[in-house]
């Protein structure tokens, strides 16, 4: 009972600082928008300017809610990751999912130097890009499940898709060497990921398939409870190992499929938020963690998000190096301080 | 003990001095014309009776050393002064070139025949050369940060010229160790236009060509004044927007570069002409939408060739007064025969032509019977 009213404390505080993270990422960029203005054009007032006016709802807003999406559902997958693998270096990408999607992005952009013609100017259409990501993330998806099926030892999946990993990083860097400095660059800057440059009806699709994911792992919270237990445990619960780790399995697929093809693959925060988190709440119930992992990853994104904007300065850094840059000390710091307080 | 040495010391004044002198005269003694050079500033040529001699500035970027080589004429003996130095014997008869922006300065001076390797020939777009490509005269070398070594020996140049990003570029060291003589072309860290177009004379020296190339130079020279004293004539002054975002990073020309000063010239503003820099200035979209969204031009849209695929790149392109208005003009929509994009390899050298365009694009009123080379509309 006490418990769980600590916890409603603890969300409503989050809750409330996800707000204002929220607001403080609208207001801050590289051109300085009087506040005044940043709520008149939020609430629907037409603002004196009408360069700001774009610049806050078609530009900063779609970006925040990018990001929004992109650092809870990394955040999530993460945390079903290590709990379905048992082990505290899982991510969201270790079912090989960043660099299928990777592979199919080369291929579109870096095979264009090979392959030449239309293929061109296909590397530089957002939708495209996003096409192939998603395939594939889907084709690897569909190898790892497949594998999945006959393998019985779950860690054995996790080699799989390390595997998977090393297997197309070396296709990739084949298709780079043939490839013209043009197309590198852009394939690099697809790899760094970035927040930026989706309209609202790619906003629109991105929210639908991420719901879909969201939808899918209620009825799992059950069985990644029973699943920190050991694989044994859970059976002798009565669980269906096979068939909640597929879903598992897919649930991370959707959300990590869809937010690399929309945003590129965003490192660090799948990884880390998870932990953060713990050390916060200090809980291993999947129904308290699940929606924490997904408040925290949200917020962290924002913040990493106003950082890379530098604001008020004319330029902007690549948000994969914030997310990590600023985002590993305090994973160490958390950490230490939990060592001493133990 | 000092009675003795100071007679030695004295000895070794008088020598040392005398020495100094001997070199001092062979080097000025044939002084008879010193730099021509107008606008260049990463090189520079001085003539001496019995040999040139060239002086690469800015052989990378930030370059705190120059490079000299001294060029001699084949069966003219080496002076004593110059065993030492880095010789190259002219007319250079067989080279191998690494950069597309050297093979029309070659083919002006009509050496395209002593061409006998290039890393990745299917970026070349000069007609005479892909010509000579095709007949398997000018021999494939590899990626350019990786020229094959093997080939390159076997194909034994007197000359590679090579570019160098940083200081110390391993790649040309290993060339120069096998015995082939490397010299550095810096023509793409000039800042300006006529700079650029200058380094034929570069070429000239090696080919014992420098009457020609120092009018085949002029004539652009010429050109180039005429077009913007054309300019001039214009009663208003456009504004420009330039570049293309990179997913979150707007690239485009810093005040001080190449094209920031062609805007200048065709008299025009450019939008950023007082930022510093020579290279590319990477800004946000924000702040690039703030400034240039009422912009007359939008010149230089990176890859894309049609309005279509700028909007299906980034929906917010289609926001900006050049876009509506349609006012948005390409470089790179010409290509060469392998897809080369032309205006890179041929524009340091026609700068005349390219400011021209710019003119005919921004003020089309001045050129009425023009027709551009380079740049084309986006539709």
């Amino acid at each position: 009972m006490d418990q769980s009213t600590s916890y409603k404390f603890s969300f409503f505080a989050l809750i409330i600082l996800l707000i204002l993270t929220f607001f403080f990422n609208i207001s801050l960029g590289s051109v300085s928008i009087p506040l005044k203005e940043i709520f008149a054009s939020i609430f629907g007032n037409t603002s004196n300017n009408e360069t700001w006016e774009y610049i806050i709802i078609d530009f900063r807003i779609p970006k925040s809610i990018t990001a929004i999406l992109a650092g809870s559902g990394l955040s999530i997958s993460g945390l079903l990751m290590q709990t379905l693998f048992r082990n505290p270096l899982a991510g969201p990408f270790v079912l090989g999912i960043s660099s299928g999607a990777s592979l199919g992005v080369a291929i579109l952009i870096l095979g264009a130097s090979i392959l030449g013609g239309g293929f061109i100017l296909l590397g530089h259409n957002q939708i495209a890009i996003a096409i192939a990501a998603s395939l594939g993330s889907f084709l690897v998806l569909t190898f790892v499940m497949l594998l999945a099926k006959r393998v019985k030892n779950t860690m054995a999946i996790l080699i799989i898709g390390l595997m998977f990993g090393s297997f197309t990083a070396a296709i990739i860097s084949v298709l780079a060497y043939f490839s013209s400095a043009e197309n590198l660059q852009q394939y690099l800057f697809w790899s760094f990921g970035s927040l930026g440059n989706l309209s609202w009806n790619e906003i629109l699709i991105f929210f639908i398939i991420y719901l879909i994911g969201i939808i899918l792992v209620i009825p799992n919270i059950k069985s990644l409870n029973s699943l920190l237990l050991g694989e044994n445990y859970a059976k002798s619960l009565g669980m269906n190992l096979q068939k909640s780790r597929n879903s598992i399995l897919l649930t991370t697929s959707i959300l990590t499929g869809v937010i690399t093809a929309f945003s590129g693959p965003i490192a660090f925060i799948g990884l880390a938020v998870p932990h953060i988190t713990k050390l916060v709440f200090n809980t291993s119930n999947h129904k308290i963690l699940i929606p924490a992992v997904a408040i925290f990853g949200a917020i962290i994104m924002l913040i990493s998000d106003t950082i890379a904007q530098l604001p008020n300065s004319e330029f902007v850094l690549p948000i994969n190096a914030i997310t990590s840059l600023f985002g590993a000390p305090v994973v160490i710091w958390l950490l230490m301080r939990k060592q001493k307080l133990s | 003990m000092n009675k003795i040495l100071i007679p030695f010391f004295v000895f070794f004044l008088i020598f040392s001095c005398k020495n100094d002198k001997n070199n001092e005269v062979i080097i000025s003694e044939n002084n008879n014309s010193n730099s021509s050079i107008k606008y260049a500033k990463g090189f520079d040529i001085e003539y001496f009776k019995n040999y040139t001699k060239l002086i690469i500035k800015t052989p990378y970027p930030d370059a705190d050393i120059e490079y000299e080589y001294f060029l001699i004429h084949h069966g003219i003996e080496i002076p004593k002064a110059l065993k030492n130095k880095t010789i190259i014997r002219t007319p250079v008869k067989k080279i191998v070139a690494t950069s597309t922006t050297h093979i029309p300065m070659i083919e002006l001076l009509n050496e395209e025949n002593t061409l006998i390797g290039f890393p990745q020939t299917q970026y070349i777009s000069s007609k005479k050369t892909v010509a000579l490509i095709k007949k398997d005269k000018v021999k494939e070398l590899g990626n350019v940060q990786d020229i094959n070594t093997e080939i390159l020996l076997y194909l034994k140049p007197e000359l590679v010229i090579g570019f160098s990003l940083t200081k110390g570029s391993k790649m040309f060291k290993n060339i120069e160790n096998t015995g082939i003589s490397v010299i550095f072309n810096g023509d793409w860290l000039e800042e300006t236009p006529l700079g650029r177009a200058e380094w034929i004379k570069f070429f000239g020296a090696l080919y014992d060509k420098k009457e020609q190339a120092d009018s085949i130079f002029s004539n652009i020279d010429i050109k180039y004044n005429e077009a913007k004293k054309i300019a001039l004539l214009a009663k208003e002054k456009p504004t420009i927007l330039s570049g293309v975002l990179y997913k979150d990073k707007w690239n485009l020309p810093a005040g001080d570069s190449f094209t920031a000063t062609l805007f200048n010239d065709a008299n025009t503003k450019y939008l950023w002409n007082k930022t510093q820099g020579k290279g590319s200035l990477i800004l946000s979209f924000e702040s690039v939408f703030d400034q240039a969204k009422d912009a007359d031009f939008w010149i230089g849209s990176g890859i894309y060739t049609t309005l279509e695929d700028m909007q299906n790149s980034n929906p917010h392109y289609t926001e900006f007064k050049a876009f509506k208005n349609k006012n948005i003009f390409t470089f790179s929509k010409k290509r060469g025969p392998n897809g080369g994009v032309v205006y890179f390899e041929l524009a340091p050298v026609q700068p005349h032509i390219v400011l021209q365009d710019l003119v005919k694009a921004t003020h089309p009123e001045l050129l009425p019977d023009y027709n551009p080379f380079f740049l084309e509309k986006l539709n």
